[in-house]
């Protein structure tokens, strides 16, 4: 994908040049009027220079054409290749490059038109969603300096980078499963399932069903026939619920900023990943997974399951970002009867524990995912630090009335003593009948 | 949107920017303008007083290269190297006659030239070059003029009728030629 600028833009002559003009011109007329010729000899080469950079000015609009383009990994340092090109006229001496990288400071370069005419460059990248990779700004300078274009916007190439894909494998189930086929066992009477017990045969049971060593033992009469009944299997509903209202980071002195200059992982990072792997692995064990964002209600995507929803699943993940003013709910979104629900949130107010709540009061299992990366206090006055932990504190008072009121917990951070994995592995174990 | 997902956890800073050849940072060159104008200012003008007003030039010119300084102080150096009447030249005529014009590169150059970042060696050659080109054939005339001039009147020479058209002459081609054009296209700032 290239993004491409390009246009007329006008060379401008420099004031260098007026005032190597006036300062040959005043020497030369000093040498004349007091009779000294080394002023004038020391005149003579800055106005020959005056005079061949004018002389050599281009004579036609340069017509600047930027293509950006930003591809997948190339090599194994880093994340995303760049290339920047450059079609500029043989005018043009030099080119003042601005690049602006994503996680980078600004930086110029000076170059002359044949080696801009491919710059290319690599990026890491450590967030993940929507964001602006690279920025050129440019400026065409002529002969000796004596003529420059006014500096240029370039192209600017955003994309929206994929959050990392964790393989989860054991993954809790919710308390009731409803649907007539999946990959779990329900507890129903059914197709599909277990072996579940031995009864009577009766119209509509199928006849490969039929148990005839048990028939020969217990039959009293003609057309007594037992049959081998199993478990229905079930499809559980997966509803993935992403606080996207904030987006903070792990140096508490940038939560603060609205410009992701950070470079280390931020609360949303970690939501996105999470959603993202765990919509993943319940797809594809079977079951309906929707996703709904706190922030936004028209970032809705309703339960389904397969591959196709799998694809709309993670771009919208992808997608996620704060956006503008988040809005008060007066009550929580609807969720399908017998849901799981994943709450993904930092829990630094009181907004997503009060949805968690009322969803867990209505029966539904909620799983609360803390998204909260680890805090670096580096930089923090003492009021500062005080401040800071009463936030701490009312953070873990919340999570700890909703673990009260049943919901469970997981802290989703790779650098946690407890990976995700096998957080989720150990909710896996707990009684589906758990009220 | 076709990009590998980033990895979670803080990675050293690794940079991989543009590979643009042979290059000097911006900043290296500014200190190498700066070593050199100090160097000539001392070697023309002495330890004297107004030595500190061609630094304050050479200063303002390196900090604030939008404005005239650098060709005031080519012009004070100009003034200061200035020799007896009809004496021949000595060294410091020849290095004030390049350093003016450097001077005059510098004040053009520091205008777009970036405060840091990497400058091609083939940019900065070019510039190089041109005032190469025009230093040696000045030199060497400036020689052949000032040795043949030592020892002669120069007022007579230069104060005859004759001489006063040519200048004259020379001088309104100059501004016919050059002087109204750029004022028509004006400064860029």
């Amino acid at each position: 994908m290239t993004d491409t600028s390009s246009g007329d833009y006008r060379w401008i002559p420099s004031a260098g040049l007026v005032f190597g003009l006036v300062a040959g011109i005043l020497l030369v007329g000093a040498g004349l009027l007091f009779s000294r010729p080394q002023l004038v000899l020391i005149a003579a080469p800055i106005l020959v220079s005056v005079i061949w950079t004018y002389q050599r000015r281009p004579r036609t609009q340069p017509s600047v054409s930027v293509g950006t383009t930003v591809a997948a990994r190339t090599t194994s340092r880093a994340d995303v290749a760049y290339s920047v090109e450059f079609d500029v006229p043989s005018e043009a001496e030099a080119i003042v490059v601005r690049l602006y990288e994503r996680g980078r400071e600004r930086s110029e370069l000076v170059v002359d038109s044949a080696t801009a005419a491919l710059l290319s460059g690599e990026i890491e990248i450590v967030h993940s969603g929507p964001q602006e990779l690279v920025r050129v700004d440019y400026r065409l300078v002529g002969p000796q300096g004596g003529v420059t274009t006014a500096p240029v916007v370039g192209p600017r190439s955003s994309r929206v980078i994929p959050p990392r894909l964790l393989p989860l494998r054991r993954l809790p189930l919710p308390f009731r499963m409803f649907g007539l086929s999946g990959g779990h066992d329900s507890s129903r009477p059914g197709d599909g399932g277990e072996f579940r017990d031995i009864g009577q045969f009766v119209p509509g049971d199928r006849l490969r069903r039929i148990d005839w060593k048990v028939t020969v033992r217990r039959g009293q009469g003609p057309g007594d026939l037992y049959v081998r009944r199993s478990f229905s299997t079930a499809d559980a509903t997966v509803l993935v619920v992403m606080d996207s209202r904030d987006e903070v980071a792990q140096l508490v002195t940038n939560r603060n900023s609205n410009l992701l200059k950070f470079d280390s992982v931020t609360s949303l990072d970690l939501a996105r990943e999470a959603a993202s792997s765990l919509a993943s692995a319940y797809i594809a064990s079977g079951d309906r997974v929707g996703f709904r964002d706190l922030a936004r209600s028209t970032r809705v995507l309703a339960p389904a399951g397969g591959s196709a929803q799998l694809h709309r699943l993670l771009p919208t993940i992808a997608q996620t970002r704060p956006f503008g003013a988040p809005q008060r709910r007066v009550r929580p979104p609807i969720i399908p009867a017998g849901a799981l629900v994943y709450l993904l949130s930092t829990f630094l107010d009181g907004e997503a524990a009060k949805m968690a709540e009322l969803w867990r009061v209505a029966g539904h299992r909620v799983v609360a995912v803390d998204t909260l990366p680890p805090t670096t206090t580096e930089g923090l006055r003492s009021e500062q630090r005080g401040a800071l932990r009463i936030v701490q504190l009312e953070r873990e008072a919340r999570i700890l009335a909703l673990e009260s009121l049943g919901v469970d917990i997981i802290r989703w951070h790779p650098m946690n003593r407890h990976s995700p994995e096998s957080q989720l592995a150990a909710l896996s174990r707990v009684a589906r009948r758990r009220r | 949107m076709t990009a590998s997902a980033p990895g979670l956890a803080a990675r050293p800073s690794v940079r991989f920017r543009p590979a643009i050849g042979r290059s000097i940072p911006a900043s290296v060159v500014r200190l190498i303008l700066a070593v050199v104008i100090v160097f000539l200012c001392v070697a023309v003008i002495g330890w004297q007083l107004l030595l500190a007003v061609a630094l304050v030039f050479a200063l303002a010119a390196l900090a604030f290269p939008t404005g005239p300084m650098a060709w005031l102080l080519a012009g004070l150096l100009a003034v200061v190297a200035l020799g007896g009447y009809a004496q021949p030249p000595d060294w410091r005529f020849f290095a004030v006659l390049a350093g003016a014009h450097l001077l005059h590169l510098a004040g053009m150059t520091l205008r777009w030239l970036p405060v840091s970042g990497p400058v091609q060696l083939r940019v900065l050659g070019r510039i190089l070059r041109t005032f190469v080109v025009i230093q040696v054939p000045a030199q060497i005339a400036s020689l052949l003029v000032l040795t043949l001039l030592a020892g002669r009147s120069v007022v007579s020479t230069l104060s005859s009728p004759a001489f006063g058209i040519v200048a004259g002459a020379g001088l309104l081609l100059l501004v016919v030629a050059v002087v109204i054009p750029i004022v028509r296209g004006g400064p860029d700032r």
